[in-house]
Order: structure tokens, then C-alpha cells, then sequence
């Protein structure tokens, strides 16, 4: 069908966008903290665009059920490893040039669970 | 020809990754860099599952997933604690 090529050849090339945001933004930003904001979110962004856009060109066989799988495994854990990245880099202090600090009066060394 | 051109660009786009890989100021950009290198990856073999028509390709992309998620957590926690970490850090 023509809407269905149309559409996941959409997402697909969204989700590459997605990538190419991704890989500029490691290379260019400053920042660790500005390039986990860009590189985490946009991450998810591409590979759900482009697993999606794979599921709709296939349509409902047993390989479109495991990409489904696949994408709430990614929605699942792409963000646990983006915070647990960021929160690493502010303990140990890497922090570049900060302009405001909420977390200054928070107890940070600690290596508890909390 | 469309997958092709796709798993082309993705590819490039690992490729650009790979220079914070080799030239992060601290290893944490290296696991950031990492993880993003990973998921692009995982994305070309879900590609070229679907492009020959295998099943396989997405279990062994659902293990590599499992498997780089547990890698970039365990060394995100052992690389954040500021006492451990100056091995790492060049």
C-alpha cells in the first residue's frame, strides 16, 4: 500500500535525523552535560522512529512482535543509563562550567542506594 | 535500496561518534560516547534482520541490548565514586 510505504519511510528518515543530531552533538557541544541532554534523549528518538517505521513496513508477523519487544526494552533503559551517567559525572565532579548549582547543599559523596 | 542508504547513514553516524570515543577529555565521555556507538549498532543489525528476513538478527539485538545496558551501568557506578576513579581518568 502506498500510505503504509509513505509512512514508515517517514519515520525512518526522522529517525535518522535523530541519529545525525546525536552524533553532531557529541562532536560539537561543549559540555558533558549538554552532550548527555542531546545524545540520551535524541537516542531514544531515533531507534524508536526507526524500529517503528520497520514494524509498519513489515506489518503483523512474529518479527514485528519481537521489534515491539524491543522498543519498550529501549524506552526502558535508555533513560536509566542517561541519569546514571549524569549522576556519576556530578559525584565525581566532572561538572565544566556551571552557571547554577541546586545540588550544592545535598549531601553527594555518599555511594548508598538511595 | 532504501535499507541500504539507511544502514549507510546510521553507520556514518557511528563514525562520527567514534572521535569522542578516541578523544574524550574523561571516561565518561568515552561511556557516553559508547552507549551511543552501541545503540546505532543495534539499530543496524534490526535493519539487516528485516532487510534479509531473519529473526535471529533481533534476538541476537535483544542480548547485545541487555548486555550493553548492564556494561554501561556497572562501569557509570564504578567510574562515579571519586575514590576509585583516578585509575581511569588519564
Amino acid at each position: 500500500m502506498i500510505i503504509q510505504d509513505i509512512l514508515a519511510g517517514f519515520l525512518m528518515i526522522s529517525g535518522v535525523i535523530f541519529f545525525l543530531t546525536t552524533a553532531i552533538a557529541l562532536l560539537r557541544f561543549p559540555d558533558f552535560f549538554s552532550r548527555m541532554h542531546a545524545a540520551s534523549k535524541c537516542l531514544v528518538g531515533g531507534g524508536i522512529s526507526i524500529i517503528f517505521g520497520l514494524i509498519i513496513q513489515e506489518g503483523i508477523s512474529p518479527l514485528s512482535l519481537r521489534l515491539l519487544l524491543l522498543i519498550i526494552f529501549l524506552l526502558i533503559t535508555t533513560p536509566v543509563v542517561g541519569h546514571a551517567l549524569t549522576r556519576s559525572a556530578y559525584q565525581y565532579g566532572y561538572l565544566g562550567e556551571m552557571v547554577q548549582d541546586d545540588m550544592k547543599d545535598m549531601k553527594t559523596g555518599n555511594d548508598s542506594n538511595d | 535500496m532504501q535499507l541500504t542508504v539507511l544502514i549507510l547513514i546510521v553507520l556514518f553516524c557511528a563514525a562520527i561518534s567514534f572521535y569522542r570515543l578516541l578523544s574524550g577529555p574523561h571516561v565518561l565521555d568515552r561511556i557516553a560516547a559508547i552507549n551511543a556507538i552501541g545503540i546505532m549498532l543495534l539499530t543496524v543489525l534490526v535493519i539487516l534482520g528485516s532487510l534479509y528476513g531473519r529473526a535471529l538478527f533481533i534476538d541476537v539485538a535483544l542480548v547485545y541490548g541487555v548486555l550493553l545496558f548492564v556494561d554501561v551501568l556497572v562501569m557509570a557506578k564504578y567510574f562515579g565514586s571519586p575514590d576509585k576513579s583516578e585509575e581511569g581518568n588519564q
